[in-house]
Parts: C-alpha cells; sequence; structure tokens
C-alpha cells in the first residue's frame, strides 16, 4: 500500500483534506480493498472513542473548587520573582560590575585599566584599593539610560523625596564609609535611587571597593552623561505612567486595579465556560453547599422516591463477581450513601426485605454492595488512599452483610474478592 | 485522559486554578477555550509524568489483603451514569476495552486522540492547543490511531 496515501487516510476520515489529496485517497480506496479495510478500521476506531460514555461533572465539583480557590488562592501570579523586568538591566549591569570589580580588587590594585563601560566618558579609569575608595558612585545617566523606557514604583517613591535630601544623604554616606574604611563584601545597597538622581549602593559593606573601582581617585574619574529631569506626579498619575508598552509583561498596579482587572476577566472567563457547555456545575452547586454532610457528594446516591431504581445509584467501584477472564460473571458494585432515606430506597431497589443496618449519617457513610444472592462484604478498611472492600460473591444468608458503615470520607472505594 | 473520575476532577480543578492565576497575562492571541485546553493538557502532562516518577501510576497496594499478582489491572471502573443495568453492562463490555486501549496510548497520543475524537477540535484547533503545525497534527493523529487501533485489538483478545 503506498504509505503516503495511507498516512492520509486519517486526514480523509475527518474531511480534512485539501480537494487534489482528497481526490487522490479516494481513487486509491477504489482501486485497493487492502486501502478500504485500512479507511474501515479507522473509521471504527474514531467510533469506538467518540462512543465512550462521557462523565457529567460530579454534583459540588463547583463547591470544591471554591474551597480549593479559597484554600489556595487564585489570586494572580508574581509576575517577578526576586525583581521587577524594569530593574533587570539595572541588575545585571551592577551585578556584572560587582563580579567584576571583586576579580579586579583581588588581582589589580592601582593600575591603569580601560574603562568597563561603552557609557563613561573617560578612556581610562584608575582602579585604586578599596580601603582608599569612596562610598558611593553616580550613575545616574546610566539609570536614565536603561530606565528611559518607563519608571517603576520605586521611582514615584525617590521622586517625592526632595533631591536635596538624597544628596545629602549621599555625602553623609561617603563621608561615612570614607572614615570606615570597609573591608569589600558580596553585600550590595538596598535601595535603588529614581533616574536622574544619584545611585545609593552605601547600605553595602562593599561599596568602597565597588566606588572606589570604578571612580578611581574620589568618584571624579566617572563622568555620567547628564540626568534625566522627572517631574515629580501624584500617585494615581504615576502608576498610569507605569503602564508597560504593548507587549510587556510587567504591569505595576495597586491591588484594587489587579482586583477590577481580575473580576473582569473571570467574567469572561465564565462567559467562556458557558459558551463552552461546562455552566451547568454552576445551577447544581447551590443544593450541594447545602448537603449537611459536608464531604465530597461524588459518592451521593442520585435515587429518588419517584424512581427508587438502583441504577439511579452511583456506583464507585465495580468488579467483576469472580476470578478475571470470566466475562460473563456477574458485575459487583460498591455504592456509597449518605442518608437514611437513599439508604432505604437502595435497600428496597434491591430487593432486600426487612430494614437496612442502622448508620449514623452524616458522620458515616454506607457502603452497599450490589451483587448476586448471598454475596457480602468481609471487611472494609480504611486504607490511606481508598477505601478498600473485601467481598465474597456466595456464603451471607443475612442481608445486612451488604451493608457497612464507614467514616465519611472522600476516598475511593476498591473491591477486591476475597480468596 | 485520566481513566477514572477522581484523577479528572483533580485535574479540572488544577486546569482551572491555573487559568484563574493566569488570567492576567492570557492576550488573546488564541480563542480563551484554547488556551484553557491548552493548560488543562498541559497539567494533565505535568501530572503524568510525576505520577510515573513516584513510580504508582494506576497502582495501588494491597499488601494487607494477600498477594496482588494477578491485579495488574485497575481495580475499579466507575461509571456514573444513570443508564439501566442492562445497558450499563453492554456498554462496559465495549467502552472499558476501548478505554483500556486508550490508557494505554502515551501522553501525546491520547492528548491528539481525545481533542479530536472526543472534544471535536479540527486540526487547527488542535495544533493550537498542543502547539503543533496541522501538518504535525494530521501525521501524529494518524499514528495515534493506528496505535490505539493494535491496542483495541490487544486488549479485547
Amino acid at each position: 500500500m503506498n504509505d503516503s496515501i495511507r498516512e492520509k487516510l486519517s486526514a480523509y476520515l475527518d474531511g480534512a483534506l485539501p480537494d487534489a489529496e482528497r481526490r487522490a485517497v479516494e481513487l486509491e480506496i477504489s482501486r485497493s480493498e487492502e486501502m478500504r479495510m485500512e479507511l474501515e478500521a479507522l473509521r471504527a476506531v474514531s467510533a469506538a472513542v467518540k462512543g465512550l460514555p462521557r462523565e457529567t461533572l460530579p454534583v459540588g465539583f463547583r463547591a470544591r473548587l471554591d474551597a480549593r480557590i479559597a484554600r489556595e488562592g487564585a489570586a494572580p501570579a508574581r509576575e517577578y520573582f526576586i525583581l521587577p523586568p524594569a530593574y533587570r538591566p539595572l541588575a545585571f549591569a551592577l551585578s556584572t560590575a560587582v563580579v567584576a570589580l571583586v576579580v579586579w580588587d583581588k588581582s589589580v590594585t592601582r593600575l591603569d585599566i580601560a574603562a568597563p563601560h561603552v557609557g563613561w566618558d573617560t578612556a581610562k579609569v584608575g582602579v585604586k584599593s578599596a580601603a582608599e575608595a569612596p562610598p558611593s558612585i553616580d550613575v545616574s545617566g546610566q539609570l536614565s539610560a536603561m530606565n528611559a523606557a518607563g519608571k517603576t514604583r520605586e521611582d514615584e517613591t525617590a521622586e517625592n523625596a526632595a533631591p536635596q535630601e538624597l544628596t545629602a544623604q549621599a555625602a553623609k554616606k561617603e563621608d561615612a564609609a570614607a572614615d570606615d574604611k570597609a573591608a569589600p563584601s558580596s553585600t550590595f545597597g538596598k535601595k535603588i535611587s529614581a533616574p536622574g538622581k544619584p545611585l545609593e549602593v552605601a547600605e553595602a559593606d562593599g561599596a568602597a571597593s565597588v566606588a572606589g573601582a570604578l571612580s578611581g581617585s574620589g568618584g571624579s574619574g566617572l563622568s555620567a552623561p547628564p540626568a534625566r529631569s522627572a517631574p515629580a506626579a501624584a500617585p494615581a498619575a504615576a502608576l498610569d505612567q507605569l503602564e508597560p508598552a504593548e507587549g510587556n509583561s510587567f504591569k505595576a498596579r495597586s491591588e484594587e486595579e489587579r482586583s477590577a482587572i481580575n473580576e473582569h476577566l473571570y467574567q469572561g472567563f465564565e462567559e467562556e465556560k458557558k459558551r463552552m457547555g461546562i455552566a451547568k456545575i454552576i445551577d447544581k452547586d447551590a443544593e450541594e453547599e447545602k448537603a449537611p454532610s459536608g464531604g465530597r457528594e461524588f459518592m451521593t446516591l442520585g435515587a429518588s422516591p419517584e424512581s427508587p431504581s438502583l441504577n439511579r445509584g452511583r456506583s464507585v467501584a465495580a468488579v467483576r463477581g469472580v476470578a478475571k477472564g470470566n466475562p460473563s460473571a456477574p458485575i459487583v458494585k460498591a455504592i456509597t450513601l449518605k442518608s437514611a432515606e437513599a439508604l432505604a430506597t437502595t435497600w428496597a431497589a434491591a430487593g432486600l426485605s426487612g430494614e437496612p443496618p442502622a448508620v449514623s449519617f452524616p458522620d458515616q457513610m454506607a457502603i452497599f454492595l450490589a451483587c448476586p444472592p448471598g454475596c457480602g462484604i468481609v471487611t472494609v478498611a480504611n486504607r490511606k488512599k481508598a477505601i478498600v472492600v473485601l467481598y465474597k460473591d456466595a456464603g451471607f444468608d443475612d442481608a445486612s452483610a451488604r451493608v457497612r458503615a464507614v467514616t465519611l470520607s472522600p476516598k475511593p472505594v476498591l473491591l477486591k474478592l476475597a480468596q | 485522559m485520566t481513566g477514572n473520575r477522581s484523577d479528572a476532577e483533580d485535574l479540572a480543578q488544577d486546569a482551572l486554578i491555573r487559568a484563574l492565576k493566569a488570567l492576567p497575562n492570557f492576550r488573546g492571541d488564541s480563542q480563551l477555550s484554547t488556551w484553557v485546553y491548552r493548560i488543562t493538557v498541559n497539567a494533565w502532562k505535568n501530572r503524568v509524568r510525576a505520577e510515573k516518577s513516584r513510580g504508582f501510576w494506576k497502582t495501588i497496594s494491597f499488601g494487607a489483603f494477600g498477594s496482588d499478582k494477578d491485579d495488574d489491572e485497575p481495580m475499579y471502573e466507575p461509571t456514573g451514569n444513570d443508564a439501566p443495568l442492562d445497558t450499563e453492562l453492554e456498554k462496559e463490555g465495549t467502552a472499558a476495552v476501548v478505554q483500556k486501549a486508550l490508557l494505554q496510548l502515551d501522553a501525546d497520543d491520547r492528548a491528539i486522540v481525545v481533542l479530536r475524537e472526543i472534544e471535536d477540535k479540527s486540526y487547527g484547533e488542535i495544533g493550537a492547543v498542543l502547539g503543533l503545525a496541522e501538518g504535525t497534527v494530521k501525521s501524529r493523529l494518524f499514528r495515534a490511531r493506528a496505535k490505539l487501533k493494535t491496542l483495541i485489538g490487544k486488549v479485547s483478545a
């Protein structure tokens, strides 16, 4: 068989071939019995999968989902781990400088080397030892360039502070660090100044080392470009300015804004869910939330007094009644029941006489064994991942052996034939 | 896709919570439903990988009840429908074979079959969900169906 044609049978089956290819496949099918059989086999597979029974959403799904959201939270995930994206170029540049300077500081002292950054005006920078270095540097030009596309929330804070205060702080820390002669360290400054403001690294023990290495003699070796003037703005206006360009994933928003956006998107999401045909889960929740048991309701019997049929109950486990390999063996099912009414209905529907055993609803649920006459539950084990029901398919005279009370649990029920 | 109701519910919860968390990053490049499907399939693949790495995929020990050497198939078959018992049993026969074969497909093949046959997605939509070109979807779907046909034959034998 032509393999290229054969591979197209699947798409032909789905009507997904262009006309020319479709005609070629049809021609081949008309000529080849093998191709026809292959197509029919694929069609049968497709139909078999399409014919699988569709599960409905379990009762209480929405309630459990809401509970999990309340427990775990469904707030939007943080869009950055340590620093917002706007700071990343700055962090990268500074960390690169620190790494480079630590190396230089250990290997090169009092050597004239080329300036490590293309943005600096001086062609050469004198590098001195850490002890001689001043505590801070002014790389506001670099900051302005890096942050030209947008500002950050910390910018706003910085802008609200008086420039004189920043300058005074920087001068004070310069003096303190010059006196301190601190040894280099990997710790870095916590505060980052706004564009146009001097960058403070004075909180870091290694600031002297960094500044000394970069600036040469007292910081005068670096001549940064003029600072960009940034007008002070009201917080709301500043937040507006924080809106990134199209395609930028980082959005610095207030909690209120986030909530409003989330609410808006959630509404859209709900509409889409309805369009997808799963809106009915909402309708089932109102009743579910009133359920006194509080447990997972997928085990609840769905029988009603109007149609007391055993088959309306929800079996949670079903196995062949005898060893596998005998497809004609009767099916044994375990059904969990969570109310006295459900148990009585199921008991009657199974044609059993007398009264079912007492179960302490709603703290307990009843496991009812739907099986041939004479069957019964040997024991029920509440295991870590499942409730295991060990049963025998004959030998029980008392119908009450079909029912066992177990603690209400959301675990799946597994059936096992006792040896 | 998961093979049982409990896992399916857990997966649905995981997927919806992930979707809610990621909604602010949804840019509208695709339909919201396609985006949710993609999240669901990815969540499911992650679960399959995690379960396999833990080594108990579809296996629960029953050590307290003696040897389980002959228990190489799932112990229970949740049905959850309200059909009459006889009809249910007939359906269970065919459906169980197909379901068992489907569960033996690897994750990628199962996803593509489920999206096409059960969710009735077009090749373009499947490609958007799985991040595949349409041509790749065609060839993979063909191979997945062929594998499934072989597996159904083996399971029902």
